[in-house]
């Protein structure tokens, strides 16, 4: 107790070089703290909306499609896809089953062409998985028997229609043929993601089949699981097995973890908050070790008295490791303080990526809301507090191994 | 008894001489000749065969008037009938009849199959003399066949290289082989069978072949054909197009 005491007398001898180094200690932490509420919120985020908008927490997809990141020609989709959607509803964990095509075209304004990507799927079957009712903004969702399209209101923008006008298309379908279909607009779309906002529309999954030729088939079956996203692995594997049992080797599940780089990316950009972490760590590792350096050789003769008075080396380094503690504590406290404060703030404001997304091509909302929560104060905390007392244990070791006649004898 | 050779050898001249004359732009010629009609119509049964094994049968009915002007409507199956085109020289339109929508095929549509065959719309439109674009060289003749070799600098012929086996007798392509840049064969034309219509021969049974793709081929079978018809002077409009 007196050990501590004396610690924190020791550390408000100098304020000024106390203030710097609870500073640097602080901001580091803060950086910590909001770097973490950020890759917290950016990866849950893009796993949302990656889900909703494109994987399902399972895909059912040709084999062929398995391992090519380029959509497969519609010719190769999926046949007998009422045969899939009933073992895939028969399969224990599945909620939901909702197959889809997802078909580019060119569609015509006047002269020129505007490319967009067309996406037939039944919006009753889609209610839990893609909630196509929550995406339309304006207007209504296309209904499940009708030549109705729901577009994004960017795509609208450039097409110059809006609700009740006629959006007339020609695509090549699944035998390279001409596939005409005329619709209705009957929803206008505004998700905040850019390429769905800007080129895609939703027709209902009978008159995609029609225009593009493909009776009783999908490019893709998109399936919910009760369990939520931990649960997306153990029920694919199951329905594999399933799909294999009843003779369909011709296609594959993959949970949303298998699916296209998104994961692999996430993973990515989980790794950069512990490198971020690492690096602003050294940046205050080293003040912090400057601090406590100079300490130290300005004590030293300070430190020869205690050590001819008696004190042993670890009561000094523990006298030592005390003061930064103290420092530590303190500028770990601010650090928290100010990263949750502007954490929590732009949690409530979010950040806005609006220009730099607009030409990205991720399932990813361009506003993104840090989301802090008690582990990440927990993890700022101890990082703060760690790098203190790593910062410290040299220059201690090195107070401490001056024998008290020569510490004595310093000027 | 010496006069006999020399008749002979005089006569082997007199029908060799104008055989050798022959040039291959007189062969492209004679075939631009004997392939074009002033005015026609029929009726055909067109089979896109995927690779596969899949057939598709395609019943049309088309009205013809030079290398100018086309009308062609779908019979079957009922998906396709009442669909029509209109070609007017190098213009290419499209109607859908359960929308009741034309479109002008353009652009990069022009590259697209024929319900997915093995013509393109291109082909469809392609009006001029061979003589215009191409230049014609002979590469090979033997006593019943001339192959001429077409070669074109434009860059907008949709093949820069044509190889063409002509039916000396008939003066009918047997053989067609159209190759892109570099030589590539992209597609191979032959006539099946003819036949003779009047005073004149012509291909009623044609197979287009891919040549990048295995076992896809195109199939077209005059089942009636009717030359010099007089059709209405509004024949040939979007009014007829979209009746």
């Amino acid at each position: 107790m007196n050990l501590m005491r004396l610690s924190l007398r020791n550390a408000r001898r100098h304020p000024r070089r106390m203030l710097l180094t609870g500073l640097a200690v602080g901001i580091a932490v803060a950086a910590v703290t909001f770097m973490d509420a950020y890759v917290k919120g950016f990866t849950e985020s893009i796993l949302e909306t990656f889900v909703q908008l494109e994987a399902g927490h399972i895909k059912i997809v040709p084999l062929e499609a398995a391992d090519r990141s380029r959509p497969l020609p519609l010719e190769k989709g999926i046949k007998q896809i009422s045969e899939i959607v009933s073992i895939a509803k028969s399969t224990p964990g599945i909620t939901d089953v909702s197959p889809r095509i997802r078909f580019p075209v060119l569609l015509e304004r006047g002269s020129s062409s505007i490319p967009a990507l067309g996406i037939a799927l039944s919006p009753s079957r889609e209610k839990r998985l893609m909630s196509i009712d929550e995406l339309v903004t304006e207007g209504s969702a296309p209904s499940d028997s009708a030549w109705d399209v729901a577009l994004g209101f960017k795509l609208a923008e450039k097409l110059g229609i809006g609700i009740g006008d006629e959006l007339f298309m020609v695509t090549t379908d699944s035998y390279g043929g001409l596939g005409p279909g005329l619709y209705r607009v009957t929803g206008i779309i505004r998700t905040g993601v850019g390429y769905i906002d800007k080129k895609t529309f939703y027709v209902p999954l009978l008159a995609g089949q029609e225009q593009l030729y493909m009776d009783d088939m999908a490019m893709e079956v998109v399936c919910r699981v009760e369990d939520g996203l931990d649960g997306a692995k153990p029920v694919a594997e199951r329905l594999n097995e399933d799909l294999k049992k009843a003779g369909r080797s011709d296609v594959v599940a993959l949970p949303w973890q298998e699916q296209g780089t998104l994961y692999r990316m996430m993973a990515t950009a989980k790794i950069v908050g512990p490198v971020i972490m690492l690096l602003l760590g050294l940046i205050a590792l080293t003040t912090v070790v400057n601090t406590v350096l100079m300490s130290v050789m300005e004590r030293t003769r300070e430190i020869g008295m205690l050590r001819a008075l008696g004190f042993e080396r670890g009561t000094i380094v523990k006298l030592l490791l005390g003061e930064s503690l103290v420092i530590g504590i303190a500028g770990t406290f601010f650090g928290l303080v100010l990263g949750l404060a502007v954490s929590l703030l732009l949690q409530h404001t979010g950040i806005d990526f609006s220009g730099a997304m607009e030409n990205i091509e991720w399932p990813m909302k361009p506003i993104l809301y840090p989301d802090p929560s008690v582990m990440t104060a927990v993890k700022a905390a101890i990082f703060g507090l760690i790098l203190t007392l790593v910062a410290a244990w040299y220059p201690a070791r090195k107070a401490v191994k001056l024998a008290p006649a020569e510490a004595l004898r310093s000027n | 008894m010496k006069i006999i050779p020399i008749i002979l050898i005089l006569l082997t001249i007199s029908i060799i001489l104008p055989c050798q004359a022959q040039t291959a732009a007189e062969w492209i010629e004679k075939l631009d000749k004997q392939m074009f009609y002033q005015s026609a119509e029929y009726t055909a049964l067109m089979t896109v065969h995927s690779p596969g094994g899949t057939d598709r049968y395609f019943r049309m009915q088309g009205k013809v008037v030079g290398d100018q002007f086309a009308l062609m409507e779908y019979l079957d199956p009922p998906r396709q009938r009442g669909t029509r085109y209109l070609k007017r020289d190098d213009n290419l339109w499209i109607y859908f009849p359960r929308q009741d929508r034309t479109m002008q095929i353009q652009g990069h549509m022009l590259r697209k199959g024929v319900q997915g065959g093995d013509m393109s719309f291109e082909d469809m439109t392609e009006s001029s003399s061979l003589l215009e674009k191409y230049e014609a060289l002979l590469i090979g003749e033997t006593d019943t066949t001339v192959t001429i070799m077409l070669e074109s600098h434009d860059m907008t012929v949709s093949y820069p290289f044509r190889e063409i086996l002509i039916d000396k007798r008939t003066v009918i392509p047997i053989r067609i082989v159209n190759s892109g840049v570099g030589r590539m064969p992209i597609k191979e034309i032959i006539t099946l069978a003819t036949k003779r219509f009047g005073d004149r021969i012509y291909p009623v049974s044609t197979e287009i072949r891919s040549l990048l793709v295995k076992d896809k081929w195109t199939r077209f079978d005059i089942e009636e054909m009717k030359f010099g018809v007089n059709f209405p002077e509004d024949t040939f409009t979007k009014k007829m197009l979209e009746r």
